[in-house]
């Protein structure tokens, strides 16, 4: 009896402590949301997420040094990120009441946090000192969602189209493409057969399909097709432009092998970089690299479609505050956008990080130093946001759009049937919402 | 009736009639020693708990609701597994996970086994061949899948140009779902193949050499000995072997991840990398949750069944 008492008894105890630790870790985690970061003495600390880990941090960094060091009350502390992960980590944060007080995030992600809330409305920022007339209209633009402004501009990245000045003189072609069918011309005349497995040891493109600055939406908006109509609310993928845009170039990939298939981003980069492709179309994160790298690179607007106009896809890296910010830490991010876009601080950046500003007041002389900023600075008017005011456009560019690109590319007769299923794939994501 | 200590022995104290309520000596002895050897295991069976109880509830529990761990959660009952066996992107992930699990265990454990028959010899080098092998399964596989990748490049790659001269193409490498999931499959054994291979060199050492001498009196070949004497005697091992490698391969994702992040187009996807995606990039936990119960079941499923067959050709000694 005492020897059963005794097992039972420390068994009991055991699943006492057991049950303890299930029921503790089963109590609601995560309590209402607290502003992160309260003011310590009279300064005000604003953490800032962003996802700025390239040639562009510097630039960052300096611009926020300086401030804090002219404004002693407002201390602003940077936490570059990279973009998947900062992606990953910021809703849960905000549902924690972890969230940072700024956040640096693309203007074709913006809508899905400012659709849940956990950013406020910067309307109030140009009555607190904040230049409205001196940002860019289409980047202010980039930041709106329903009719509110929820990220202004910090970055904007128009693309336009990289060539290797070395590898063009070599093949005879005196100027960058200006069209279609100069570009196709161009880029086949570029790949030159006699790599390994049959495949061309130099290609006249690198063209990249995942996790990437996308190069298809523009050639589908150059034929009058695209992701999303410009309001957002309809879906062209099916269109009859979509399609022309998406054959043509499949085919010139999958049968002229003018571009790998399937290449990554940042495997794009990585080809011109060790010269083994002529073109690319990129932002202007990628001179840094290029020059390291001895690549002789020249710039040109991305070449014209069927309806001749000059578009670029254009995202804008905007700065959000948390929406459990109070007035006070609303009032220091104003100060400090306000020292973000003034003349003196816009030149400064573009000329370190290479990217153009994002405000009017810089003149074209200041930057001649870059002459690459200036060639992009003339592209901002011609951009275009990818996915307009949509909240799920990262599942529907990673799940949807993606791949159904790379499946049309290994098999371009197939074009017209997954256009039409991603077009009702991306129909039934929005409608579901996220 | 001899007595120990000055106690009866404990053999005879059942049939000892003890007077209700006494404590004797024996039975406080027994109880703090229980008590003791709980108290040794209380802090595995704690982390044990935090760890994997707790979060195996949890889970369970979030796979009922939709949740985006982020605002509130609503509840869906069998929602989330209902639209996990309607979506063909699931089920394509299954056969691909399961045919991984096929291709990946048998060979990862076969040629773990032939390098551990084979470096049980006396050779040169032997230590440095051992090492090599095991080395991988030290490392972290995200990384060297990033190694693994630039090295298979078709266009900036070594392998693919080493090949070349010997016949073998590969194409356009990693864009080709076929090349890509083999590329997959290599990676996979590559790695583990040094662990199990040690494992089974530990198994082997316990094969008395005693055995083998007798089959060479009796004219036994190298075959017939491994078949008759190494392979029964290993089943222990194997059973052990077999079941950790294949759950190791059904939650296949570092290379995954880190190759071609279920490219081209979730041809290399499996149930483990959708468990990701689900859940941490387009932050849908519930659905999430309800993979990664499944993946439980079937790798439950998969070790019970191995437990039988290998229970039967338990090796006593």
């Amino acid at each position: 009896m005492t020897r059963v008492r005794a097992g039972a008894a420390a068994g009991a105890a055991l699943a006492a402590v057991l049950g303890a630790v299930v029921l503790a870790g089963c109590s609601s985690g995560g309590s209402g949301g607290s502003s992160a970061g309260a003011s310590s003495g009279g300064v005000i600390n604003l953490s800032f997420w962003n996802g700025l880990t390239g040639p562009d941090k510097p630039a960052v960094d300096h611009v926020i040094a300086e401030f804090n060091a002219s404004h002693p009350n407002i201390h602003v502390t940077s936490d570059p990120i990279p973009w998947d992960v900062l992606y990953t980590k910021l809703l849960p944060a905000f549902g924690a009441g972890k969230g940072p007080d700024l956040v640096g995030i693309s203007s074709d992600n913006l809508p899905e946090y400012a659709s849940k809330g956990v950013l406020q409305p910067l309307d109030s920022f140009f009555s607190l000192g904040v230049n409205k007339a001196s940002i860019v209209p289409s980047e202010l633009a980039a930041g709106e969602y329903q009719g509110k402004l929820y990220g202004v501009p910090i970055e904007s990245t128009p693309v336009m189209l990289y060539y290797n000045k070395t590898m063009f003189k070599a093949a005879g072609i005196a100027s960058p493409p200006a069209n279609w069918s100069q570009w196709a011309a161009d880029a086949q005349k570029l790949t030159i057969p006699g790599g390994t497995d049959g495949n061309p040891k130099q290609y006249g493109m690198a063209i990249g399909t995942n996790n990437t600055i996308e190069v298809f939406p523009i050639l589908m908006w150059e034929a009058n097709g695209g992701i999303f109509s410009p309001d957002g609310k309809q879906v062209l993928l099916d269109s009859a432009g979509s399609l022309q845009a998406v054959q043509y170039w499949a085919n010139l990939i999958h049968n002229d092998h003018i571009s790998p298939p399937g290449l990554s981003g940042a495997q794009a980069d990585e080809l011109i970089q060790s010269g083994k492709a002529a073109m690319e179309v990129n932002g202007p994160w990628a001179t840094t690299g290029y020059t390291q790298a001895g690549i002789d690179y020249g710039l040109a607007p991305v070449p014209t479609g069927p309806n001749g106009e000059h578009i670029s896809v254009g995202s804008t890296t905007v700065l959000g505050v948390s929406a459990a910010d109070s007035g006070s830490k609303l009032k220091a991010a104003a100060e400090f956008y306000a020292y973000f876009t003034q003349e003196s601080s816009q030149v400064k950046f573009s000329l370190t990080a290479g990217f153009p500003p994002v405000t009017t007041n810089v003149p074209a002389s200041a930057l001649s130093g870059n002459p690459a900023v200036a060639a992009f600075a003339a592209q901002a008017n011609t951009t275009r946001a990818l996915a307009p005011g949509q909240t799920t456009f990262a599942s529907i560019e990673n799940d949807v759009f993606d791949p159904t690109i790379e499946q049309i590319i290994s098999n371009p007769s197939s074009a017209s049937s997954l256009l039409n299923h991603a077009a009702s794939q991306v129909t039934s994501t929005i409608a579901s919402g996220d | 009736m001899t007595r120990v200590l000055g106690r009866e022995p404990a053999l005879y104290a059942k049939t000892r009639a003890v007077p209700p309520g006494r404590r004797t000596r024996w039975h406080s002895l027994r109880r703090s020693r229980s008590l003791r050897a709980y108290a040794f295991i209380a802090p595995s069976v704690l982390i044990m708990g935090v760890f994997m109880l707790w979060p195996l509830i949890s889970s369970a529990r979030l796979s009922f609701y939709q949740s985006s761990e982020f605002g509130p959660e609503t509840f869906v009952g069998l929602g989330n597994y209902r639209q996990m066996f309607g979506d063909p992107i699931f089920r394509g992930d299954l056969i691909r996970t399961i045919v991984y699990a096929l291709v990946v265990t048998p060979t990862t454990v076969g040629l773990a086994l032939l390098f551990a028959v084979m470096l049980n010899r006396r050779l040169r080098g032997r230590s440095f061949f051992r090492a090599a092998i095991f080395l991988p399964a030290v490392l972290s596989l995200g990384v060297m899948a990033i190694a693994w990748e630039y090295l298979l490049d078709p266009n900036i790659g070594l392998v693919p140009q080493w090949l070349a001269p010997l016949g073998v193409s590969v194409g356009i490498g990693q864009a080709d779902p076929t090349i890509a999931f083999i590329y997959v499959c290599i990676v996979g054994v590559w790695k583990n193949v040094g662990f199990y291979m040690v494992m089974y060199l530990a198994g082997l050492a316990t094969v008395p050499q005693d055995l083998y001498d007798a089959a060479r009196v009796d004219g036994a070949s190298k075959f017939r000995q491994f078949r008759s004497i190494t392979w029964p005697l290993l089943s222990n091992t194997s059973a052990f072997v077999f079941i950790m490698a294949t759950i190791a391969s059904v939650q296949a994702f570092d290379q995954i991840y880190s190759m071609t992040r279920g490219g081209p187009y979730f041809s290399t996807e499996t149930l483990a990398y959708l468990l990701y995606r689900k859940g941490f990039q387009d932050l849908d936990f519930g659905y999430a949750s309800a993979v990664a119960w499944v993946l439980t079941a079937i790798v439950f499923a998969v070790a019970l069944v191995q437990q039988a067959f290998f229970s039967r050709r338990e090796v006593r000694y």
